[in-house]
């Protein structure tokens, strides 16, 4: 696209006038074309607009095939909706078949067109909100700062690799141990979560590998990670890290949300009025019950896959 | 510090603290942080800093609720001035395509590039980096479909830039024009009519 079409940009926003207009793309032209005729998208004069549309077609002649392609598809739409409307309705329609301009796959240009400007009207919205922030101004941020800030939100890669890294560990220490017998210790992933809400402390950040600590078995390191995961979901907890593949770090999140205070009562309510935050020594990891099913039972949380205990069997 | 009743109103003391917080620091203070800091309890917090913010309301700088945190910022009353000084600062507002592309990833995340292209009928190939250069944007994780597509979603400095408290913060977005069928039919009915009339005008168009 790199002709560009001179016209006055019209409409309510009369303070707001772009002189060049340069389109973004087929569906961006026609709603202007729509628009033009201050018409519903779903009354325009097709063969109006589809006049235009070429018109601007012709206009354009780049020789890039994406752009040029995508403007064509939505032309030879525009050419069966005319060819379409051309023909006489059905005398009696079967009451199934209803005329909808929607019907078939690849013809939703309606559908489209309307959630297009859904977005387009939403990001003018956007932009005066930009406008409105722009005539603020706090104490200025470092450069270098303002590209890294302090506490990054951990990027799904690093999360996974930091779960490599304890399995790894673990595979390590399991070698050692060759030929121990070992029991699958049944913990479920609603447990695990209320487990590791107690063991952290609201003043307190630990790191990542560290809610790992002491975990028997594989089973267990993959049950915590789904509770981190669903805790962090919830959030119930935060993780972050300093730099991107960094060391990750998880501390307890104490939003005063509506939707947090409401879970924290819950909570409450689900171990008994039991105090959450009991003090405990940091490293040894958190402390286990046996597993109750009716904890799991009235857990109002999402069920995972991994929420049943396990019978007890050796590996 | 001893934690407070949430019935009894903050002292002056208390809400010098928390001014004395926010003046220092360049970036939203979170109710998390300021906990950390201070040793109170949230609401406590939250009761203080309405108090400190209705105490600014009338002065050249502000106290803003902004991506979870509290900020001061100078006043929008002071603007036209103050603007002048930072006029050199780069502040640079996005082209059309890539505030279109914005919005679409804040009311649509996660959300992957082909779902944007699908919606925008346009490619976005170039307009991505560009938002992740200006750290609006980030990656949320890979999407179930081939290719593993990368997930879109926004960051919490495009809650600063655009000074939303949180991302329900967002203005609404336009309704969806409801049609009812029978309205539907109406109008299909009528720009059938319309159609008609123009074809017999001008059948041609293209050569």
């Amino acid at each position: 696209m790199t002709d560009a079409v001179e016209h006055q940009e019209e409409g309510p926003r009369s303070g707001y006038q772009v002189k060049t207009h340069l389109f973004e793309g087929p569906l961006d032209l026609l709603l202007y074309l729509v628009s033009k005729q201050k018409l519903d998208i779903t009354e325009m004069s097709l063969a109006k607009v589809a006049e235009e549309y070429w018109a601007y077609l012709k206009m354009l002649q780049t020789l890039d095939l994406d752009v040029e392609s995508s403007y064509l598809v939505v032309f030879a739409c525009l050419l069966e909706l005319k060819s379409r409307l051309l023909l006489p309705p059905e005398p009696e329609p079967p009451d199934e078949m209803d005329f909808d301009l929607g019907d078939t796959a690849e013809f939703d240009l309606v559908e489209r067109l309307k959630e297009y400007k859904k977005y387009k009207e939403a990001s003018l919205v956007l932009q005066e909100r930009e406008r409105e922030a722009m005539q603020v101004f706090p104490r200025p941020i470092d450069e270098e700062e303002a590209i890294e800030p302090p506490t990054l939100d951990v990027s799904l890669p690093d999360l996974l690799e930091a779960l490599r890294g304890v399995l790894e560990s673990y595979q390590k220490r399991s070698k050692k141990k060759e030929g121990l017998t070992m029991e699958r210790v049944a913990v479920s992933v609603p447990q695990r979560m209320r487990e590791i809400v107690s063991f952290l402390r609201p003043d307190k950040t630990f790191q990542f590998t560290e809610l790992f600590e002491g975990e028997a078995t594989r089973d267990q390191i993959i049950v915590t990670f789904l509770a981190i995961l669903e805790l962090t979901r919830l959030a119930r907890i935060r993780i972050w890290q300093e730099v991107t593949s960094g060391p990750i770090f998880v501390e307890r999140a104490e939003d005063v949300s509506s939707r947090e205070l409401l879970l924290e009562e819950l909570m409450l309510l689900e171990e008994g009025g039991a105090s959450p935050g009991k003090k405990r020594r940091r490293g040894t990891g958190p402390p286990r019950k046996p597993p109750r099913s009716e904890d799991v039972e009235s857990l109002p949380l999402p069920s995972l896959e991994m929420d049943k205990p396990r019978e007890e069997e050796p590996v | 510090m001893t934690t407070q009743s949430t019935t009894e109103a903050p002292p002056r003391e208390h809400l010098a603290i928390l001014e004395a917080i926010l003046f220092s620091s360049t970036r939203p203070q979170p109710v998390d942080s300021l906990k950390t800091l201070t040793g109170w309890q949230s609401r406590y917090i939250e009761q203080a800093m309405n108090m400190l913010m209705d105490e600014y309301a009338e002065r050249g700088i502000q106290i803003r609720m902004v991506a979870n945190g509290w900020q001061m910022v100078t006043s929008p009353a002071v603007a036209p001035v103050v603007e002048k000084m930072h006029a050199q600062a780069s502040r640079s507002a996005l082209s059309r395509a890539a505030m279109e592309t914005l919005a679409i990833i804040a009311y649509r995340q996660p959300v992957t590039r082909a779902q944007i292209e699908a919606l925008r009928g346009v490619k976005v190939d170039h307009i991505i980096p560009q938002l992740f250069e200006k750290n609006f944007i980030r990656e949320l994780g890979r999407a179930q479909a081939p290719g593993r597509p990368m997930l879109l979603g926004t960051t919490r400095h495009f809650l600063t830039h655009f000074g939303l408290k949180n991302l329900d913060d967002l203005p609404e977005l336009p309704p969806d024009e409801t049609l009812s069928d029978v309205n539907l039919q109406h109008r299909v009915a009528d720009a059938l009519d319309a159609a008609e009339h123009q074809a017999a005008e001008q059948l041609s168009f293209g050569d």
